[in-house]
């Protein structure tokens, strides 16, 4: 089991304030961090741009010292036996970079293998079962620049996997994919989980990939955790705290309107009325379900031509959940 | 040395070598540059025939063996070369990512880096026998003591280049900002270390930058050897300064390698390019 207690994590960069001049600017990528994989489960990380999410991995794959906090993984301290846990642990991150264009596939996995000073038999058996997981047996030979970028991702995946790592960090792993290699991937990811027991970390940006993998997530904003549970539970709590309307009526009188603007302000939500061909059309946007009410107050005097109730987006949930946050954090 | 110490070696020098001999073709055209360059030095003397510069030359080593000077100068200053250009392209794994990576792995530092060294090693030795095999057919006026001191030229030559090899990785590894240093490094050793001037005509100030860099006394050996016949009692000097810059630079990069792993597991740099 992987533990993570308080993790911490600030930048400190130069910012340039003019020739030779220049102050210390200090980012706090991550503030206090709680975290839990048990093996065999995937968990997700989610969060917008800039959230912390790669930093998160990083110092769990001890590229990066924490600040302040611990992590224990399997008893063992993510400082102190950082020798023992590069053995247990490996990262996938998107993109194609990270692994070496002109060497072959069976090349690339033979320098990392070394790398880890796996024995000789156990690393060669292990490259030819790696490089059947991945599909890759017929091109293995081949140099890696002649690669499709699928296949460039899916021999990172192998790469990611030469250490028969306990706990998988992956970052972005279908990012610039195809959606039938993102399906692929997919598909590997919870193979390793369900059936190899792997923990697993995946960050993402997309709400359909954390739903269709994840056991439980962790939703990051600004260094700090704002929601966790299981998908489910985070797509409800998404569900309900962003709500788009798109209403289209025949006429609005304007006793409607003065109702209509009443109790947009009394339920805290946003709205836009345009006129268009053959009546109006009037967006709204609501931290509250208010579906029902607007359905009965605005059929009663009008007639609703259409009205479409939005996907919500993560996006907006987690800048809703932030505001919310922040404010609990003011009010406090 | 243990066991990961020999993997990493193992793996980095495979990996280097093959990611830079994709071709059998490189074996030859890697050795044009270096004889154009070659005759394009020797050729920068040519004008000055009879005038003061190429009469400090002749001083220091007759009118005779200006080619063989400048050739022994050269290849010498391309073997070192041949290191300092790996653990540029070795620098490069930062943006290709593949440096975090090597960094996540319990791999051997000291060993990544005698390994990227090592396959330079091949590439320079390579270099060195061709050229030397020419230098023995062209000139039949060179001088050497015993079969045995071309080899003491050759570890002259490989132990401190690999020295400085492991140095200038180590340096690289620190920042993205430290591509500076091949410029700050490369073009003095150049110039100061004697590959096309005689090292013994420089000015003051000049001998000390030119001193401390392993080049310089390994072209005073080789050219000892191969032109004045000297034996070991004659290079007695010159060894022993080489053995304290390296021993001085393979402590240096142990240093550079904990501090600059330190560092990049503080800031984050090791991502950054
Ligand atoms: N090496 C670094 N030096 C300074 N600041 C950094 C460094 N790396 C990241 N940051 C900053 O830390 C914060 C968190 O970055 P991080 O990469 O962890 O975000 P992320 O959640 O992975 O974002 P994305 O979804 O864009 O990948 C950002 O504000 C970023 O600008
Ligand atoms: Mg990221």
């Amino acid at each position: 089991m992987l533990i993570a207690k308080g993790l911490k994590k600030n930048y400190t960069s130069k910012v340039k304030t003019g020739f030779l001049k220049s102050t210390t600017k200090k980012v706090e990528a991550v503030r206090g961090l709680d975290l839990t994989i048990e093996p065999g489960s995937i968990v997700g990380l989610l969060g917008l741009n800039g959230a912390g999410k790669t930093t998160t991995i990083k110092m769990l794959s001890t590229l990066l010292e924490p600040d302040e906090g611990s992590c224990a993984i399997d008893g063992l301290d993510l400082v102190k036996d950082a020798f023992q846990i590069k053995h247990m642990v490996n990262m996938i991150a998107g993109g194609e970079r990270m692994v070496y264009w002109r060497l072959t596939a069976r090349e690339n996995l033979e320098y990392f293998g070394r790398l880890y000073s796996i024995p000789k038999e156990e690393l060669k058996s292990r490259i030819e079962s790696l490089i059947r997981f991945v599909g890759l047996q017929e091109r293995s030979e081949e140099a890696v620049e002649k690669y499709s970028k699928g296949m460039k991702q899916r021999l990172q995946i192998a790469r990611g996997l030469i250490n028969d790592p306990k706990y998988l960090f992956m970052d972005e792993p279908t990012l610039g994919l195809d959606a039938p290699i993102a399906r692929d991937l997919r598909r590997f990811t919870k193979s390793l989980a369900k059936e190899q027991g792997k923990g697993i970390l995946l960050t993402s940006h997309y709400i359909s990939e954390i739903e269709e993998l994840c056991d439980y997530v962790y939703i990051i904003d600004r260094g700090l955790k704002i929601m966790e549970g299981t998908p489910k539970e985070i797509a409800s709590i998404v569900a309900n705290c962003t709500n788009k309307y798109k209403i289209k009526l025949n006429v609005l009188p304007d006793k409607l309107r003065g109702q209509f603007e009443t109790f947009m302000s009394t339920v805290q939500s946003e709205f836009q009325l345009e006129e268009v061909d053959g009546g109006i059309e009037i967006d709204v946007s609501s931290h509250k379900d208010i579906q029902s009410e607007l359905i009965s107050m605005l059929s009663q005097q009008s007639k609703i031509i259409s009205f479409t109730a939005m996907e919500p987006k993560l996006e907006d949930a987690i800048i809703t959940l932030s505001e919310v946050k922040n404010y609990e954090q003011v009010h406090a | 040395m243990n066991r990961y110490m020999l993997n990493s070696i193992k793996a980095e020098a495979i990996k280097q070598h093959k990611s830079v001999y994709h071709s059998n073709l490189m074996y030859f055209s890697m050795l044009i540059w270096p004889v154009l360059e070659l005759f394009s030095a020797y050729y920068a003397y040519k004008p000055f025939e009879g005038t003061a510069a190429s009469e400090i030359v002749a001083k220091w080593v007759g009118d005779d063996m200006i080619f063989a000077f400048i050739l022994f100068g050269y290849i010498s200053f391309i073997f070192f070369r041949c290191f300092v250009q790996s653990a540029w392209r070795f620098s490069s794994e930062r943006i290709s990512g593949t440096l975090e990576l090597i960094y996540q792995t319990p791999a051997n530092r000291l060993g990544i880096m005698l390994g990227n060294a090592l396959a330079s090693l091949f590439e320079s030795t390579w270099m060195f026998m061709v050229f030397c095999i020419g230098a023995l057919v062209l000139f039949t006026n060179l001088r050497i003591s015993s079969i045995f001191m071309p080899l003491v030229a050759v570890l002259s030559l490989v132990i401190p280049s690999i020295c400085w090899g492991i140095f200038m990785n180590s340096l690289f590894m620190f920042s993205r900002d430290s591509g500076m240093l091949y410029t700050v490094f490369q073009s003095p050793m150049e110039i100061f270390g004697g590959a096309k001037l005689p090292y013994p005509a420089f000015p003051f100030w000049a001998k000390v930058i030119g001193g401390v860099f392993p080049l310089t006394w390994s072209i005073n050996i080789v050219r000892k050897i191969f032109m004045n016949g000297a034996l070991l009692s004659d290079i007695k000097f010159e060894l022993l300064v080489l053995c304290a810059i390296c021993a001085a630079l393979f402590l240096m990069t142990l240093l550079l390698l904990k501090k600059s792993e330190a560092y990049a597991r503080k800031t984050g740099n090791m991502a950054l390019f």
